[in-house]
């Protein structure tokens, strides 16, 4: 906790200044509006904020869903096929210097205004991540546990199963965090091409309504979700991959050393101090 | 009866310009219930030779049998167990040890019965659920071993099974192996650099030779068993020491 004081008071400094420098400049609030009008304004009208939020969210979870299940199948299809990866490889890559909000207006066109072009969007950017990170999780596996498998005869499935899925968790994590991020985001931008309800279709409103303060609160409402996602990916990974749990450990293992303590006195100590 | 046989196997490697010459016309019997230890300079090929007898590398002659089938047939494969202990990380040891059942497909209730019941056999069922980041070294290579055992109890292979250990744990774990090989009536052929590991646990030695490997040397280590660690002060086993440094001094 102790070093995010130094950036939290830098945050409040700034927020402070520029509250002061608003009501000190007079500047007009569909301009720029204070903090204190954008909090006000979030609150008074929570009722309309919720009523945004739920598709939105919806949205990036079904998306962010079907990129998962997507990005697993390409993944080991690339690891169990050469010639897939020949293919497909060059083409991931590539479709990296793609900005992927230009094709937003292009899916409106094809599938409408409804849930589908924005599902499609939101599973197209958050796709890359996972597929690309899960696939380096698969190349970066120790060549002696595929040899170990091999000498038990242990087939394809066996060897994903035993081996490929669980030492890739890691890697897989890690695309979902920056796929998680990607997904508010992307549902947002989806909904600037036209719906009823969402955050997106809030957010163009208000700003051309000039309702700045709401703009503002907006934009504090997508943050706000894009780090519950985040947070929400990160207590799974946390859940999920009870083995490498790595910073703590490493201190422990070093002071058992240090004081010659025998190892199972030692865990079961150490077990219940963790899960108390 | 030979539980393995391993006549005239050679192996080479393809490198840039020609091919390289790893094992030239080895051959290894290991009767049942026997320990036979292989001894060589690092680098020799022993490795080669084990992942050849496990069907991980193909080998260019010869013919390899366990129990008298050929190694191409399916039931060729033995425990092997590797230099490293090779625990899979996201497996408690109880897990890594239902690896072995249910690589074979043994339904996954039985091989937890069969894994608990090893463990208990063999002492270490209070381990039963520490991830391997939690064990020490040679707690690590015990699971291993077990792992390696329930895999297959008929024959096993072990790479230099205790060269990453420290000498004090390392006897311990002599003491260990020894103890599942009598109670289990098992077959042991194991690698090894360690001169002393060789005399305290095998029944016969192969010295190989320097790249291509070939066998230098078949020593039979007649020592009492069960063996003890202060048997190798005795007058046979220094006689035995003593030809085995001759024998590899000659590889140099």
């Amino acid at each position: 906790m102790k070093k995010y004081i130094t950036s939290v008071a830098f945050f409040l400094l700034f927020v402070f200044i520029w509250q002061i420098a608003v009501n000190f400049l007079k500047i007009e609030k569909w301009i720029l509006p204070s903090p204190l009008q954008i909090l006000n304004s979030l609150l008074e009208s929570k009722e309309l904020f919720v009523y945004h939020l739920l598709p939105t969210l919806f949205e990036a979870f079904l998306g962010l869903f079907i990129s998962v299940i997507l990005a697993i199948i390409v993944a080991l299809a690339m690891k169990l096929s050469r010639l897939f990866y020949n293919i497909i490889y060059p083409f991931l890559i590539l479709s990296q210097t793609i900005p992927f909000i230009v094709i937003a207006p292009l899916l409106s066109v094809w599938f409408g205004f409804g849930l589908i072009p924005k599902v499609i969007l939101i599973a197209i950017v958050c796709f890359f991540p996972i597929t690309l990170n899960l696939f380096a999780g698969f190349e970066a596996i120790d060549h002696s546990f595929i040899s170990l498998l091999d000498s038990m005869g242990a087939n394809k499935i066996k060897k994903i199963k035993f081996l490929y899925w669980p030492s890739s968790l890691p890697y897989f994590f890690s695309g979902l965090k920056i796929a998680a991020s990607y997904s508010i985001i992307s549902a947002v931008v989806s909904e600037w091409v036209g719906t009823d309800r969402g955050l997106g279709i809030l957010l163009i409103r208000s700003s051309k309504s000039y309702v700045t303060d709401r703009v503002f609160a907006t934009i504090l409402v997508i943050t706000f979700l894009s780090i519950l996602l985040v947070l929400l990916v990160e207590t799974l990974q946390y859940i999920s991959i009870p083995w490498s749990q790595n910073n703590k450990i490493l201190k422990r293992s070093k002071y058992v050393k240090k004081n010659n303590i025998s190892y199972p006195d030692f865990y079961r100590n150490f077990n219940r101090s963790l899960f108390l | 009866m030979n539980r393995l046989s391993v006549k005239n196997v050679s192996k080479s490697f393809p490198t840039l310009d020609k091919s390289l010459n790893v094992i030239d016309n080895i051959s290894i019997d290991v009767a049942e219930n026997e320990i036979v230890g292989i001894i060589g300079p690092s680098g020799c090929g022993k490795t080669t030779l084990f992942n050849i007898i496990s069907k991980v590398l193909p080998y260019d002659s010869g013919k390899i049998t366990i129990d008298s089938k050929d190694l191409d047939s399916k039931h060729g494969i033995c425990g092997y167990m590797f230099q490293e202990p090779l625990l899979f990380p996201w497996m408690k040891a109880l897990q890594n040890i239902m690896l072995s059942y249910e690589v074979k497909s043994i339904p996954k209730e039985k091989a937890k019965g069969n894994a608990i019941s090893l463990l208990e056999d063999f002492g270490l069922s209070q381990f039963a659920n520490y991830y391997p980041y939690q064990l020490s070294g040679g707690m690590k290579q015990r699971i291993a071993l077990l792992r390696t055992v329930a895999f297959n109890s008929k024959l096993l292979l072990l790479d230099e099974p205790f060269g990453s250990i420290d000498a004090i744990t390392r006897l311990d774990l002599h003491y260990y192996l020894l103890e599942i090989w009598k109670k289990l009536n098992l077959t042991i052929l194991f690698t090894t650099h360690d001169i002393r590991e060789a005399i305290l646990l095998a029944d016969r030695i192969y010295v190989l030779s320097k790249q291509p490997a070939t066998v230098v040397d078949i020593i039979k280590v007649e020592l009492d068993r069960p063996r003890k660690i202060e048997q190798l002060t005795t007058k046979k086993a220094v006689a035995i020491e003593k030809r085995l440094i001759q024998s590899l001094k000659h590889t140099q």
